[in-house]
């Protein structure tokens, strides 16, 4: 049973808006938020009672985000470079243990250097927690191309944050210790 | 990748919260505001019976109008902001700007991506187009671009208004059209150009010259989320001396009560 813009707008948009803020910060999430759900509204109509509507609405955010590219990237190796993170400098006392904060820095700097589709459908995954066939539909893809490209971003990262394979071998041999 | 970089790339902003319902609130009104649309090239015709009585009706209905409406109504033209042709991202960017550049809690909160072009006027040999963009405040934000400034207006603000001022000419004289020379003393400088806006109660922009003319600049209105006038005039070569210059612009209401006073010098 298809469900109304307001039911819709009550489930998604605060998760959504949730993911435009970690890509890009406080500030453009509300803009593409609103923006997301201004062409949603205005296209309402006509969409396919049938069709999901999660995946729809992460692909006008996908089509949104791509003019935020550049932005997103250059906030990434912001904080690499300086260790202080542009999208969440503004909330309070954010306390992140030290190594967790190292790790956290070559992620950002793994994230900056990924191909921008990559990184879309990277984050679609692990964030906006969107399978693999959500988002072949939401960035119109075939679901095999979600699925190689999803697995080369993660061998990638992978070769990225943990080149000989350090990090597994020390999480699993030292197990990080919780602070006093 | 591993299942400890996962966990990384999981955790990685996880403290990002999701927005409050105060927010939701404001992106819904936004979102769901009632827009004007403009049906093109579409023309349903109804059958010759009622056309006929659709006619009659509408004579009757334009009689009242006629009857009950101030002339000033009639003429104005109002652009359905919807329906205008929306910004190049290179333009959204200046719109985006404005919210960045403002000290914490005094964002404009332009929404860069609904900025649409409202108009082209050129003056100074130069063309320039109005950009507006609607603005989650109430209020709006508009540019001359490329070249000259803009700024952002609330509802409450019934004129608000941008200029660039020139050193006067003796009259007779030809107008400076280079740099400021250093020598400008400080009030001996006149205005080339005034731009701005007028929300309702304001009707009408009276610029008013130092020798007692007036003139009223052409408004273009926009509709809702906008609802606002907007006018540009390019101050004429003898009005930029010494002795005749802009001394103030004023906006009036439909009954032709003085709404707002700005002089110039401010």
């Amino acid at each position: 049973m298809s469900r109304s813009f307001d039911e819709v707008f009550e489930a998604e948009f605060r998760p959504l808006h949730r993911y435009l803020r970690r890509r890009l910060g406080t500030e453009a999430a509300e803009d593409l938020a609103a923006e997301t759900f201004t062409v949603a509204y205005r296209n309402w109509a006509r969409l396919d009672p049938a069709r999901p509507v999660r995946p729809w609405l992460y692909g006008i955010a996908a089509n949104l985000l791509r003019h935020h590219w550049r932005a997103e990237r250059r906030m990434l190796r912001a904080y690499a470079r300086t260790g202080v993170d542009p999208v969440v400098e503004d909330l309070d006392a954010v306390v992140i243990r030290a190594d967790a904060h190292a790790l956290r820095r070559d992620l950002a700097q793994a994230l900056a250097s990924l191909r921008p589709a990559d990184r879309e459908i990277l984050l679609l995954h692990a964030w906006a927690e969107l399978s693999d066939s959500e988002i072949a539909t939401a960035l119109s893809l075939p679901v095999g191309t979600v699925k190689s490209r999803l697995h080369r971003t993660h061998e990638r990262l992978r070769n990225q944050l943990d080149p000989h394979g350090q990090t597994t071998v020390k999480a699993s041999s030292t197990p990080a210790k919780e602070p006093r | 990748m591993t299942d400890h970089d996962l966990q990384t790339l999981l955790d990685f902003r996880s403290e990002v919260p999701e927005p409050d319902e105060e927010t939701a609130r404001r992106v819904y009104s936004l979102v769901t505001a009632p827009r004007v649309r403009r049906r093109r090239g579409l023309r349903l015709q109804p059958p010759v019976r009622s056309r006929l009585v659709l006619t009659i009706a509408a004579a009757g209905a334009v009689a009242v109008v006629l009857a009950a409406t101030p002339a000033w109504a009639l003429v104005r033209d109002v652009l359905p902001f919807w329906n205008q042709p929306s910004a190049p991202s290179s333009v959204q960017v200046q719109f985006s700007s404005l919210n960045r550049g403002a000290p914490a809690g005094m964002s404009p909160q332009a929404v860069s991506g609904e900025t649409r072009q409202v108009e082209q006027v050129t003056f100074g040999g130069r063309t320039r187009t109005l950009w507006v963009s609607p603005a989650k405040n109430g209020g709006f934000c508009y540019l001359w671009l490329p070249d000259l400034p803009g700024g952002c207006s609330t509802p409450t603000q019934h004129l608000a208004w941008v200029a660039e001022s020139v050193p006067a000419h003796e009259p007779g004289q030809p107008a400076q059209t280079t740099g400021i020379p250093e020598s400008t003393p400080p009030g001996h400088f006149v205005l080339d150009w005034v731009a701005g806006d007028i929300t309702s109660p304001a009707n009408d922009v009276v610029i008013r010259f130092s020798d007692g003319s007036s003139t009223h600049p052409q408004i273009t209105w926009v509709s809702a989320p906008i609802s606002a006038g907007f006018f540009a005039y390019a101050v004429p070569n003898d009005k930029q001396s010494s002795t005749n210059h802009v001394t103030a612009v004023e906006s009036f209401d439909s009954h032709g009560a003085l709404v707002t006073e700005q002089s110039f010098p401010k």
